[in-house]
């Protein structure tokens, strides 16, 4: 693919995105003025882009689109609800079709019908554009009254000046039939010229005269178009021939045909062509398809209109799913390749550099000193300063790098209004979106991490947790609900707060229904606190909506939207209050790509563990540890901890085993999923920032360790997640 | 090579360009001279130019057709004579 193209992409898919939010932004707000020039500027823009490339459909639309604003800026056209649906229906599909220009190159055919279709409800005065035929029922027929005898004598020469008279006649629109005529030279002998045009065509189709100009534009005066209508003919005559069409259809339709029925239908044909003006020579044919398209043109003809039109535009409904699975592709392509930096960052990292090339001069200078024999204490002061220059910059030089991964929230979140938009529309619910904190910074990988699993909880929200407006009135709330994202630095870590003010959640209907997938028994069940209660719905196989929706009933659940916060190492609280609504807080870490871990000995080796776990570190007194159904445990701080031995669950030889006889046991408390647990080690080794490595190849499978990271003495350091051990 | 001779039938596959016409009215003459009723299969053929058709017009023997479609609509002349 060109750069150019490329960049083209690119700025087209910015440029509908924001040109999606200005709509809706004027749909709430209609007199804004700079919104619309804002709108008018963009469509403008992705206009002049496309004409620089062969993508007639894309440029078409959008300078339809064009035109509509530029009404609307006039003051000639207002933006109607109407108009606001159509256009981003144009913007979703043009998005659609620029990913297929980036996947193939080029715009499928469907995607270029469906173009038209936009188009069409697009153009003020509702005039059809009709698709090219594909060869049945035409699928956006023009009205009846278009129906033309069209004769084409090619020039001799026709060759040579590139036409293709036959490519010409089959992308008709609306082509019914064909007749085609040897002029000149009857017979194959050496005279004959195979680069001379010499055949004529007659054919019928079913278009406006003006798209039918626009086909033989560049054959001037080699054709003649003669219109077909039933208007002479006596309302009698039409019915006696309509009769006999339908007839002819019948016949054809029959499995068993004899051997005399294609002649029989073809003088049929032949005369009610006639009888319409239309002098047909060869009508003929073996197969009842070469008859069908000429039986429905006629029929068309004779009784002015066809049976009811089909195909044309999807239902609703299925447009809404449509621009469902839309977002969600927009959603997995917004990982992109590029990254937008700031030009400051870069510049500081450049100074970095510039730094560390100072300082790696500095090494053979040391060298140096060495070989003189210098005091071995005095070189080794001098490289511990300049290790301490170097861990300085490498230090700063990360921190930029990790600047630069950085990406605001509103990356993800602005498409969020337009589909919370057109959910609620669906779902017949009125639902305001505020978002709040959007200029929020993190990792690009959580930030692209975070865009699936927000999208399932507002969708849930949506289909779950909001009332409909008559619900909510009754219950004395504001007909439209809120739905709040509110995103904040606390810390290290983003959280993310998504809070409705819907129905919240029954906790005991997600008890009862719990216990009656057998998750839980119903012993367990009533133990519950609610805030157990709550966290159900996180669990695999949970999901409490009675009716699959559409929605968020897609097999995905909650679980799923835990599982790749968890991945993330973010965390997933939810608190709802019945009638009052639903809060649910993602905490995830600001970067991913340096962890901190806690080092920790066990059976000679080290081990790593997320410091993010980590609670504390704790001696136990042996007497202290109390046996409970053979597992030990301890209490601390009034709290019971069960106590797990770490070279036990990763099964590894314990050389000596002192440390679990030892009168004190070093015990690791960690919080996991499942709640508080010590982890009985040999020691600690204090906490360090490491670069995690994912396991690659055979290690891939193993499951229990998050990764490996380095060591300065080259060592390799395990690090253990420890949800997949507990 | 978009036509596929044999020594009694002619097979087009996909596009068929005029480049191809001199080659089929050679075959054509060939077969004619030899007496030989041929079969031209344009079943599997998404265009074919009209260079060739005109050739398929003055030429003997049978022409299978493409299923549907437009061309299937503009070659129908050929096909069901």
């Amino acid at each position: 693919m060109s750069s150019v193209l490329e960049q083209f992409i690119e700025e087209s898919r910015e440029l509908i995105e924001s040109s999606s939010d200005l709509l809706l932004r004027l749909e709430r707000h209609p007199d804004d003025r700079q919104g619309l020039d804002a709108l008018f500027r963009a469509v403008h823009t992705i206009k002049g882009n496309s004409g620089l490339f062969e993508l007639p459909e894309l440029t078409s639309l959008v300078h339809v689109l064009e035109d509509r604003m530029e009404k609307v800026r006039a003051g000639d056209d207002v933006l109607s609800r109407e108009l606001i649906q159509t256009s981003l229906e144009a913007f979703d599909h043009m998005s659609c079709m620029i990913d297929e220009v980036e996947t193939s190159g080029c715009v499928s055919p469907e995607a270029a019908a469906e173009s038209a279709a936009i188009l069409a409800s697009l153009t003020p005065g509702g005039i059809r554009v009709s698709t090219l035929p594909d060869g049945d029922e035409t699928k956006d027929s023009p009205p009846p009254g278009d129906m033309w005898l069209v004769s084409y004598l090619p020039k001799p020469d026709a060759f040579f000046c590139g036409e293709d008279p036959l490519y010409l006649v089959q992308s008709l629109p609306g082509l019914a039939y064909v007749e085609t005529e040897c002029v000149g030279q009857d017979t194959l002998d050496e005279r004959y010229d195979v680069f001379q045009a010499n055949v004529s065509y007659r054919a019928l189709c079913h278009a406006p005269q003006s798209v039918l100009d626009d086909c033989f534009r560049y054959v001037p005066g080699q054709v003649q178009m003669t219109g077909v209508s039933a208007d002479a003919l006596s309302e009698a005559q039409r019915g006696y021939l309509s009769t006999l069409l339908h007839a002819q259809h019948e016949v054809l339709t029959c499995t068993e045909l004899a051997r005399g029925v294609y002649e029989s239908v073809a003088t049929v044909l032949s005369n009610v062509a006639g009888c319409l003006q239309i002098p047909l020579q060869s009508v003929r044919g073996s197969r009842p398809s070469d008859f069908m398209p000429l039986i429905a043109f006629l029929r068309r003809a004779i009784e002015g209109s066809t049976q009811p039109q089909q195909g044309g535009r999807p239902a609703h409904d299925e447009h809404a799913s449509l621009a469902d699975t839309r977002y969600e592709a927009s959603a997995t392509r917004n990982e992109s390749r590029y990254l937008k930096i700031d030009r400051v960052r870069v510049d500081r990292l450049m100074e970095l550099i510039g730094e560390m090339v100072v300082a790696k001069n500095g090494l053979p200078y040391v060298a140096r000193r060495v070989e003189a024999g210098g005091d071995a204490r005095d070189v080794a002061r001098e490289l511990m300063n300049r290790y301490a220059s170097v861990s300085r910059i490498t230090d700063e030089m990360q921190d930029a790098v990790m600047r630069m991964r950085m990406m605001p929230m509103s990356s993800t979140v602005q498409r969020l209004p337009r589909l919370v938009r057109d959910i609620a529309h669906r779902l017949g619910k009125e639902v305001e979106l505020v978002v709040r904190g959007d200029e929020t910074e993190a990792d690009k990988t959580i930030i692209e991490g975070i865009a699936d699993p927000l999208l399932h909880i507002v969708r849930n929200s949506l289909d779950h947790g909001f009332e409909s407006p008559d619900e909510r009135e009754a219950a004395g709330k504001p007909r439209a609900g809120t739905l709040t994202i509110e995103a904040c630095q606390e810390g290290d870590r983003v959280v993310v707060v998504v809070s409705d003010d819907g129905r919240g959640i029954d906790t005991a209907r997600v008890l009862a229904k719990a216990v009656d997938k057998g998750l839980f028994t119903a012993d367990e069940a009533e133990a519950m606190s609610p805030q157990e209660a709550l966290r159900i719905i996180f669990m695999p196989g949970f999901s409490t909506a009675e009716q699959v929706s559409d929605l968020s009933g897609r097999g995905v659940g909650m679980d799923v939207v835990m599982r790749s916060i968890e991945q993330l190492r973010g965390t997933v609280d939810i608190d709802s209050q019945p009638g009052q609504g639903t809060v649910i807080r993602i905490a995830m870490p600001l970067s991913i790509a340096v962890s901190h871990v806690m080092v920790t000995r066990c059976s000679g080796q080290l081990y790593g563990i997320p410091m993010d776990t980590v609670v504390e570190t704790v001696r136990i007194a042996q007497a202290d540890i109390q046996r409970i159904r053979g597992h030990r445990a301890a209490v601390l701080r009034d709290r019971i901890v069960p106590l797990f031995d770490l070279s036990s669950i990763l099964q590894v030889s314990r050389p000596d085993d002192t440390a679990s006889q030892a009168a004190e046991l070093t015990v690791l408390i960690v919080r996991t999923r499942s709640g508080i647990a010590g982890l009985v080690v040999d020691g600690f080794d204090g906490s360090m920032d490491v670069i995690l490595k994912p396991m690659e190849g055979v290690l891939a499978s193993l499951r229990g360790y998050a990764g490996t990271a380095l060591l300065g003495d080259g060592g390799v350091l395990l690090v253990i997640n420890l949800e997949e051990l507990l | 090579m978009a036509l596929i001779f044999a020594p009694d039938s002619v097979t087009f596959d996909g596009g068929c360009s005029i480049e191809e016409a001199e080659q089929l009215l050679a075959w054509v003459h060939d077969a004619v001279a030899h007496d030989i009723h041929p079969l031209f299969d344009l079943t599997r053929c998404t265009h074919v130019h009209t260079a060739l058709v005109q050739v398929l017009l003055r030429a003997p023997g049978r022409v299978l057709i493409p299923e549907s479609g437009p061309l299937s609509i503009c070659l129908r002349d050929l096909g069901s004579r």
